[in-house]
């Protein structure tokens, strides 16, 4: 299935600069897989030592949250993948 | 970042003791007397008297801005310590905003310090942000946070963005009608996770980080953190920027430029 990723601004720098860049999996966690092969700096970012999803990122696709079974989250061609840095507290 | 004229407020003398208690910040060349008269005469809006509050209310108090309005609707509860310093073990049951006012009366008394038990709503907004010159987002809620922004932006009234993550903070000045609003960066979906971790030193950073930029912005010198976001990510101890872009189908400020 292929589908596109908005970029957040948080990770211009290891993503060439740019903000949509296309993929293709049948779930988050592939297209993730491809997204860090393409720009390998990506890959910390995204996730922890353990390959978890960093706590501080949300993932939506086409709008709605995926949380909290994100890398598992089925996609479909031309689905829409948001990644957003969520430093919401206070 | 770009530079930006101090907001043209009228000025209020110093008295002897404003010159003795402000000395060392009255020394720095672009600040100078003119910029603590500014400060003295600013009313800051607080959303939000917690882990970002709390640091955020006491440098502006003790900075000298004129007034500060605390706006906050919880008590203080022994999970809240580690982070919100302006409440101890003895404030546990007492609403925020009346125990921040304690503690920054007795830092600062020549601050007016206005307390208000309320929850920030739409309805509501319009009247809390009259006579304010700036609001500093403190709050733990994204609904509330677009509620902000919203009012905000439809008074003209500048806001400077604080949240934090664990080791992660983040932080960005919105001006209406110059700079991308908080709605332009977030999608209006975000819901997020709740309760987050938090550790008390990073919203302790993000605060100092939103004070230094509503002095400068009060005060009229320096630049601002427009347009950019700030990242800090204590974790691996990085900080990053990112450019920010207005998003022009935005429904709160799309279109709406200078």
């Amino acid at each position: 299935m292929s589908a596109k990723i908005v970029m957040h601004p948080f990770f211009a720098e290891h993503v060439g600069g740019n903000q949509v860049i296309d993929v293709a999996g049948s779930d988050i966690g592939e297209c993730l897989a491809v997204l860090a092969r393409q720009y390998p700096a990506i890959e910390k970012k995204l996730f922890d030592k353990h390959g978890q999803l960093r706590g501080y990122l949300e993932i939506y696709v086409n709008g709605k949250s995926t949380f909290p079974h994100e890398l598992a989250h089925p996609i479909i061609d031309g689905d829409e993948i948001r990644i957003i840095v969520f430093g919401a507290g206070g | 970042m770009k530079e930006r004229r101090g907001k043209d407020i009228s000025t209020v003398p110093l008295t002897e003791e404003d010159r003795v208690r402000y000395g060392r910040q009255i020394i720095f060349p672009s600040f100078g007397e003119e910029g603590q008269q500014k400060l003295k005469q600013a009313h800051v809006l607080v959303a939000g008297i917690g882990g970002l509050g709390s640091p955020a209310a006491i440098y502006l108090a003790c900075a000298g801005v004129g007034k500060l309005t605390l706006i906050d609707s919880d008590a203080v509860e022994l999970s809240n310590l580690n982070r919100q310093i302006l409440h101890g073990e003895e404030d546990i049951g007492e609403k925020k905003v009346f125990s921040a006012a304690q503690k920054l009366n007795k830092l600062n008394s020549t601050v007016e310090l206005e307390p208000l038990v309320v929850r920030i709503t739409a309805e509501g907004l319009p009247g809390l942000l009259h006579g304010i010159d700036l609001v500093m987002d403190c709050l733990d809620s994204m609904e509330t946070r677009f509620i902000l922004n919203e009012g905000c932006v439809k008074a003209g009234i500048p806001f400077i963005h604080g949240g934090v993550y664990g080791m992660l903070g983040e932080i960005t000045t919105i001006i209406p009608r110059e700079t991308p609003c908080f709605e332009c960066i977030f999608p209006r979906e975000v819901e997020g996770k709740t309760p987050l971790p938090i550790f008390g030193c990073t919203p302790a950073l993000i605060a100092s980080l939103q004070v230094m930029e509503a002095i400068k912005l009060l005060a009229g010198f320096g630049e601002l953190l427009t347009g950019t976001m700030l990242y800090v990510n204590g974790e691996v101890m990085e900080f990053t920027t990112a450019p920010l872009q207005k998003n022009e189908g935005c429904r709160v400020c799309g279109g709406d430029t200078a």
